[in-house]
């Protein structure tokens, strides 16, 4: 069964076609949801909650060839209420402790991204990780985030700056400072 | 070259596979003890030129394979506990009939049939591309496919085993006549990636069961339910039902939820529509809902609660008349009321409020989707086509009045005028969501 016939049926509330459908995007849903929230643990708690919420709405979908869209948008969504939530939980200085350089060489590369990305600002991140990780258009991101393009093409600007800040490459060009 | 390095990273992150399908799997189970009883329901939409499309599917609910995700138990996803409490008890009837197609083979193992339920488990034995999980997914279909029937195509997901795969099937049977002795056609027609005809007639015999005539009724805005009588299985109950509404309201829908003498909820398996008759204005649809348990001696009674959702017509405003304009429903308290419209050459801007920022019982989100997806500026031609909206923005005015403003962007459209188009307000989206309750039903058991 085609992906366009998963989607009409999901629609119309078949749990298993929904299912099936969030498995085929298993891969991008959990390396998205790692992005924001940075753990394994929290990573699967907002992919189970986009789950949960996007059953919930599905039959809202109008547009089917809009599902993936739609579906990241809840994703980002729930990523920011555990990050919300977090925030509430986590002492303060322990954030900072993550902020040391030293710390960080022994961290995996994609996660040192990680970690970086945890600090831009929300509507920086979103566009970075939608346009960069999901490789999303910017009229995509535009429609994901509720924003003008233009606006768009901003944020990743500054995100990127921001981003070689972080990791350490201020003052360098972009190939230097990422790759 | 920087986007392909940071999707290498992306690419880096490991996804512990196993543990994403479960995250996802317990994401839609609750999802559906949150909404567990709400039916399944086809996609409402009220437009008349895609009416015409929806009218033999309005009945559609689909009841088939309805899985048992209301389970309280982790990992109890899919199970059918009813073929389970019968193959406890001996009661079901090993089957052992193969049909070969493609090099693959397909055998009827058992099957059962417990008041209206009937289950059927088979084997797949050959070589067959299975899904990432190991799985094997195949289709199939009951009945011959019988358009006068609910549902009668379906996945079905099947699980592997040392000699090869194993799947079940369970379904509601779809007449309201309920045979003692009968066969039924199935027809498996992919299995994998493979496509081709498994065909069997699958004997099924009725285990001994109980009828108990009901005769209650409740109405409610000239629609009326009557519960006509209850069926104990072995391992099942069947409620059976009559709902009578006016012709008018034919996309209405009634649901129901079940109580035990202890006021705990009790989950149903599936709600199926058997027979459908006209009298006059009159719409009488005869409907079964299934019970995946036999409740005699764990309750005295069950306690139902009918709730109606009664159908919206899209309803339009013209451009050109003054604002404020409100919609309101002739059924029911739903309204739109537009406040304001401006426009110029690239924007289209209007000001609502919905239902006089009364929320009734609803979450904030729900309004922000209603106001998105609901109350849409359409080409008067074509205001009853259902085709994507215009691009537009929608901002939250006040959340606490229920005030939103969507700015469409027109500028792409060539011939703008506000003679050529319309709002379209879809009152239809709300009214589903938030049925109309009647008033509870005892049904006794003993």
């Amino acid at each position: 069964m085609n992906e366009s016939k998963l989607i009409q049926k999901a629609i119309k509330g078949n749990e298993k076609a929904f299912e099936k459908l969030l498995e085929i995007h298993s891969d991008q849903l959990y390396r998205t949801a790692f992005l924001y929230v940075g753990n394994r643990e929290d990573a699967l708690d907002v992919v189970q909650e986009t789950a949960c919420k996007a059953f919930l709405a599905v039959k809202q979908l109008r547009e089917e060839r809009y599902f993936l869209t739609w579906l990241t948008k809840i994703l980002i969504r729930c990523a920011y209420d555990v990050l919300k939530k977090r925030k509430k939980e986590v002492p303060a200085d322990e954030n900072i402790i993550e902020l040391i350089p030293g710390k960080r060489e022994k961290r995996d590369e994609a996660l040192d991204l990680v970690g970086a990305i945890e600090q831009l600002n929300e509507p920086q991140r979103n566009a970075i990780i939608l346009f960069y990780y999901q490789d999303l258009p910017l009229t995509g991101i535009a429609e994901i985030m509720n924003i003008p393009e233009n606006t768009v093409k901003t944020h990743l600007y500054r995100g990127k700056n921001q981003l070689k800040k972080l990791l350490g490459g201020d003052g360098y060009n972009g190939k230097e400072t990422i790759s | 070259m920087e986007k392909k390095l940071f999707h290498d990273q992306y690419e880096k992150i490991e996804v512990p596979r196993d543990q994403v399908v479960q995250a996802i799997k317990t994401g839609v189970r609750r999802a559906n003890s949150k909404k567990k009883l709400r039916k399944k329901r086809v996609i409402f939409i009220s437009t008349a030129a895609a009416a015409g499309l929806f009218i033999s599917s309005s009945f559609m609910f689909p009841s088939f394979s309805k899985v048992m995700a209301d389970m309280p138990v982790v990992g109890y996803l899919y199970k059918d506990s009813v073929g389970e409490k019968l193959a406890a008890q001996k009661l079901i009837t090993k089957l052992n009939e193969t049909v070969s197609v493609k090099g693959i083979d397909v055998t009827v193992t058992s099957a059962y049939y417990d008041g209206a339920v009937m289950g059927v488990t088979f084997d797949v034995k050959g070589k067959v591309k299975t899904e990432k999980d190991g799985r094997i997914q195949g289709f199939y279909e009951i009945f011959n496919g019988d358009k006068t029937l609910g549902e009668t195509k379906e996945v079905v997901y099947m699980n592997p085993t040392e000699t090869g795969f194993t799947g079940k099937i369970q379904l509601s049977y779809p007449k309201a006549e309920l045979p003692a002795d009968t066969t039924f056609p199935l027809e498996f027609r992919s299995i994998g990636d493979k496509k081709g005809s498994w065909r069997f007639d699958v004997p099924v015999k009725q285990l001994p069961f109980e009828t108990k005539a009901v005769n209650q009724e409740r109405t409610r805005e000239g629609m009326k339910v009557h519960f006509d009588s209850i069926i104990t299985g072995q391992a099942s109950t069947a409620v059976n039902y009559s709902f009578t509404h006016p012709k008018e309201g034919k996309y209405d829908d009634i649901r129901f939820e079940f109580f035990d003498d202890n006021g705990r909820p009790i989950h149903w398996l599936s709600d199926t529509s058997l027979e459908k008759n006209e009298k006059g204005n009159q719409v009488t649809i005869k409907g079964r809902t299934i019970i995946p348990q036999a409740l005699k001696g764990k309750t005295r009674y069950i306690e139902v609660q009918p709730a109606v959702s009664l159908s919206e017509p899209n309803q339009f405003v013209s451009l050109t008349e003054a604002a404020p304009v409100r919609i309101q429903s002739s059924r029911q308290d739903l309204s739109v009321t537009i406040e304001k419209v401006s426009y110029n050459n690239k924007h289209f801007m209007v000001d609502f409020q919905i239902n006089n920022g009364h929320k009734m019982g609803m979450y904030d989100m729900f309004y922000k989707d209603f106001a998105r997806n609901d109350i849409i500026l359409v080409k008067e031609t074509r205001k009853d086509i259902f085709e994507e909206p215009i691009k537009h923005k929608v901002k939250v005015l006040n959340e606490k009045q229920l005030r939103f403003r969507s700015t469409f962007d027109i500028s792409g459209l060539s011939h703008f005028s506000p003679q050529k188009y319309v709002l379209r307000v879809n009152l239809g989206s709300m009214a589903v969501n938030m049925p109309q309750e009647m008033e509870p039903v005892k049904i006794n058991l003993e």
